[in-house]
């Protein structure tokens, strides 16, 4: 009889060592159960071409002097202004002739009669207007003088000033009495995407 | 070579659904504005011309002008005191 009762207060010392542990198993996490719960959430950003906002002059009006040399207006009057919160790039140039213009690559050589030619482009990256006359334009994708920084960035990046330059020649057209802002010659379309230029 | 017919047709319009939609996304990723380029004489800055020609020639052909009026004065009145003389000695004294 007293063996029976000291076997069941074994018994009984052994269930309680065991509950104890486990208890003091269960108030004290472990490293890896805080590793299970662990889990990740991506935050992504991108933007659409029609979030894009951009301006480029309306118009670029050379003066032709007697010489046929074209004077244009000043480079800080003749921008492309980023007004976007990122970066983006001139990737392509294309120009098409109006009237009877032609545009050359030098318009004092050949017989063509109203003949130009006229460069535009940044500073140290003019782009000749005759390259730009095939169909698929002139590409600048890979031309870092046509990245523009996000809008209001230090150093007045978020904008490319436009240099001009040109001559015409043999021209028969009246570039005198013409109204508004004189005979035009040329369209140039910009085309813009965000982002940089490639490598 | 009907059932070739039917598979270059069938290869043709899968090629175009599946890369149609492709290219018209790639078009759409771009933006575009257009710049007119003109030319003319009014805002020419004539501070290097040393001779504005339509005044120029002006003053010449006035100054012309002038001269023949004022040689065709002269020789007028060349004329009236040759003649005035003239008649003073027809006069009998």
């Amino acid at each position: 009889m007293d063996i029976t009762r000291n076997m069941n207060g074994a018994r009984a010392l052994v269930v309680g060592a065991g509950l104890a542990l486990a208890l003091a198993m269960g108030a004290a996490p472990t490293p890896a159960l805080a590793a299970g719960r662990v889990g990740t959430t991506k935050v992504m950003v991108r933007t659409e071409i029609d979030n894009v906002e951009f301006k480029v002059p309306t118009v670029i009006p050379f003066v032709a002097k007697a010489d046929g040399t074209l004077q244009g207006p000043s480079e800080d009057a003749t921008t492309i202004d980023n007004h976007s919160a990122y970066g983006i790039h001139v990737t392509n140039m294309k120009i098409d002739a109006m009237n009877t213009w032609t545009i050359a690559a030098d318009a004092k050589a050949g017989t063509a009669q109203n003949s130009i030619d006229f460069k535009v482009g940044p500073d140290g990256a003019l782009q000749n207007a005759s390259a730009a006359m095939q169909e698929t334009g002139l590409d600048l994708s890979k031309n870092a003088a046509f990245d523009m920084g996000y809008q209001g960035i230090a150093g007045g990046t978020d904008k490319i000033k436009l240099k001009t330059s040109g001559n015409v020649a043999r021209v028969t057209r009246d570039i005198f009495r013409v109204t508004g802002e004189g005979d035009q010659v040329a369209t140039i379309t910009w085309t813009v995407e965000p982002g940089a230029h490639t490598a | 070579m009907r059932t070739r017919h039917k598979a270059v047709a069938l290869a043709t319009a899968v090629s175009i659904l599946a890369f149609g939609p492709a290219m018209a996304f790639a078009q759409q990723e771009q933006a575009q504005a257009a710049t007119q380029v003109t030319v003319d004489l009014s805002e020419l800055d004539r501070g290097n011309c040393k001779e504005p020609l339509a005044q120029t020639d002006d003053r010449r052909w006035l100054l012309a002008a002038g001269a023949t009026a004022a040689g065709a004065g002269t020789a007028g009145l060349g004329l009236h005191i040759k003649r005035s003389q003239k008649r003073n000695t027809d006069r009998p004294h």
